[in-house]
C-alpha cells in the first residue's frame, strides 16, 4: 500500500481529530453540557482553518516530489498522528474534558507550528 | 519441443534426383520457420489489450473520485461562505481581466481540488496513449507513419502534463518533480523490424517512467481519502447544526441527507482501495509486459490482479451511479 507522505499523513490526522472532536461535542450537547459543546466546536473550527492551509499545500505539492522537499513536516506530521488517535480513545473512554482538550489544545499548536515550518 | 529422430540423407530427399542445395531448401525454411515466428509473431496482443483497458478503467475511477473531492469541497465552501456575517464577497469577484487571464483576491479550497483534477486529467491522457500504442503495436497492424503519428500525439500530452505539474510544483515552492519522461525510439526500432526483443527492451526503458505514474496516482488516493473524510466532517457538521434548527427541513429530510453521505463516503473508501491496489501493481504488471515480450514468462499474475481490480473498480463505479 502507498505510504502517506508527511503532508498527507499530517493532513490525515488533523481530519481525524477534527472528526472526533465533532462526535465529542455532539456528545457533549447530549449531556447537556454546553460549556463543553461550544469550547469543542471553537476547538472544531481552529482545526478546519488548519486543515484547510495543509489541504491547499498538499494539492498544491502533489505535482512536486514532495517526499523531498517537505521533510521537516516529517516530525509534526508523525506527532500529529499520535495526537490524534490519542484523542479519539479518551474521547471513547471518557476520560474527562480536561484531558481531551488538552490534547486538542496541542495539536492545534502543533497544527500552527506545522503551518510555520513551510 | 523434441526434435525428430535424424534420417539418412535418402530418407530426407526421398529418392528425389533435384541439386543437393535446391533440395534442401524447404527442409531449412521449415526448420528456421519456428525461430522466425518465434522472433516476428505478434506478441500476445491479448496481454496488452487487457493492460490497456484495467489502465482504463483505473483512470475513469480515480478520475470520478477526484471528482467527488472537488465537488464536497465544492459544498463546504458554499455552506462556509454563506454562513459568515460579513463575508467578503468582493474578494470572490474576478477582477483583472486581460484577454483570457483574470485574478481573484481569494480562490476557495475547492479550486485548488480542480486544478489537481485537471493535472490528473493531463496525465490519464498521457498514460492512456502509452498503453493505447503498446495495445496496437502488439497487435502488429502499425505502418512506421502511422507509428510517428501515435508517438508525436503521445510526447505531445506527456509534455503537456509534465508542464502542468512544474506550474503546479512551482506554486506551491516545492520544485519540480524528477524529470523522468516517457521514451518511443525503442518502440520506432520495434515497428520498423519487429524483433520481439526491441519491444521488451523499450518497455523497460520507459519502465521509470511507469513507476513515477503509478506513485503519484497512488499518492492522490491517499490525498482524496484525507479530503474526503474532511469533508465528510464539514458536512456532517452542517447537518448537526441543522439538527435542532427549527427552521431548517425536517428531520427526516435531514436524515436521509446522513444516510446518503454515510453510503457515499463507504463507497468513495472501498473504491479508493481498490485503486490504491491498483496503482501499486501497475508497474509490477507493465515489468511483465517486458518479460512476457522477452518470452521470458508466460503468464502474468500482476496483471492478473490488474484486470481484477478494473473489474471491481468499474463495478463499484456502476454500483456507485445506481445510489445516486
Amino acid at each position: 500500500m502507498t505510504s502517506p507522505t508527511p503532508l498527507t499523513g499530517a493532513l490525515e490526522a488533523l481530519a481525524d481529530a477534527r472528526l472526533s472532536t465533532l462526535q465529542t461535542a455532539r456528545w457533549a450537547q447530549e449531556k447537556k453540557d454546553k460549556a463543553l459543546e461550544k469550547t469543542l466546536r471553537d476547538k472544531g473550527a481552529g482545526l478546519k482553518t488548519e486543515i484547510d492551509r495543509l489541504r491547499r499545500l498538499t494539492h498544491q505539492a502533489w505535482g512536486a516530489d514532495a517526499r523531498h522537499a517537505i521533510k521537516r513536516l516529517e516530525t509534526a506530521g508523525a506527532r500529529l498522528n499520535v495526537l490524534s488517535r490519542r484523542l479519539t480513545k479518551r474521547r471513547q473512554a471518557v476520560l474527562g474534558a480536561t484531558r481531551l482538550l488538552a490534547t486538542l489544545n496541542t495539536i492545534l499548536a502543533l497544527a500552527g507550528r506545522l503551518r510555520m515550518n513551510k | 519441443m523434441i526434435p525428430p529422430p535424424a534420417k539418412t540423407e535418402e530418407d530426407s530427399t526421398g529418392g528425389d534426383s533435384r541439386p543437393r542445395g535446391v533440395r534442401e531448401t524447404p527442409a531449412t525454411l521449415l526448420m528456421l520457420l519456428p525461430l522466425m515466428l518465434w522472433s516476428c509473431a505478434t506478441l500476445r496482443p491479448k496481454v496488452f489489450q487487457s493492460f490497456q483497458e484495467s489502465v482504463q478503467a483505473a483512470q475513469k475511477g480515480l478520475e470520478t473520485e477526484m471528482s467527488r473531492d472537488v465537488e464536497w469541497t465544492r459544498e463546504a465552501d458554499v455552506y462556509r461562505l454563506a454562513e459568515l456575517k460579513e463575508a467578503p464577497l468582493s474578494h470572490y469577484m474576478v477582477k483583472e481581466t486581460s484577454g483570457y487571464a483574470w485574478t481573484m483576491e481569494a480562490k476557495p479550497l475547492y479550486w485548488t481540488s480542480r486544478q489537481t483534477l485537471r493535472l490528473l486529467q493531463d496525465m490519464n491522457v498521457a498514460f492512456f496513449r502509452y498503453s493505447q500504442l503498446l495495445r496496437t503495436l502488439a497487435a502488429g497492424e502499425e505502418s512506421i507513419e502511422d507509428f510517428d503519428r501515435l508517438a508525436g500525439v503521445l510526447r505531445e500530452n506527456v509534455d503537456r502534463a509534465q508542464e502542468h505539474m512544474k506550474k503546479q510544483g512551482a506554486a506551491a515552492g516545492v520544485g519540480a518533480a524528477a524529470g523522468v519522461s516517457v521514451t518511443t525510439e525503442g518502440l520506432r526500432r520495434f515497428v520498423l523490424q519487429r524483433r520481439a526483443k526491441d519491444l521488451s527492451v523499450a518497455l523497460n526503458d520507459n519502465q521509470p517512467w511507469v513507476d513515477q505514474y503509478a506513485a503519484q496516482c497512488g499518492r492522490l488516493t491517499v490525498i482524496i481519502r484525507a479530503d474526503l473524510k474532511s469533508a465528510y466532517a464539514d458536512q456532517m457538521e452542517f447537518l448537526y447544526l441543522r439538527w435542532d434548527d427549527k427552521r431548517s427541513p425536517g428531520r427526516v429530510t435531514l436524515t436521509r441527507s446522513l444516510f446518503n453521505l454515510n453510503d457515499d463516503y463507504a463507497q468513495a473508501l472501498e473504491t479508493l482501495e481498490s485503486l490504491e491496489g491498483f496503482y501499486a501493481r501497475l508497474p509490477i504488471a507493465h515489468a511483465e509486459l517486458a518479460s512476457i515480450a522477452a518470452r521470458r514468462q508466460k503468464s502474468s499474475p500482476a496483471l492478473a490482479g490488474l484486470v481484477e481490480s478494473g473489474e471491481r473498480i468499474v463495478r463499484l463505479s456502476r454500483e456507485l451511479e445506481k445510489i445516486k
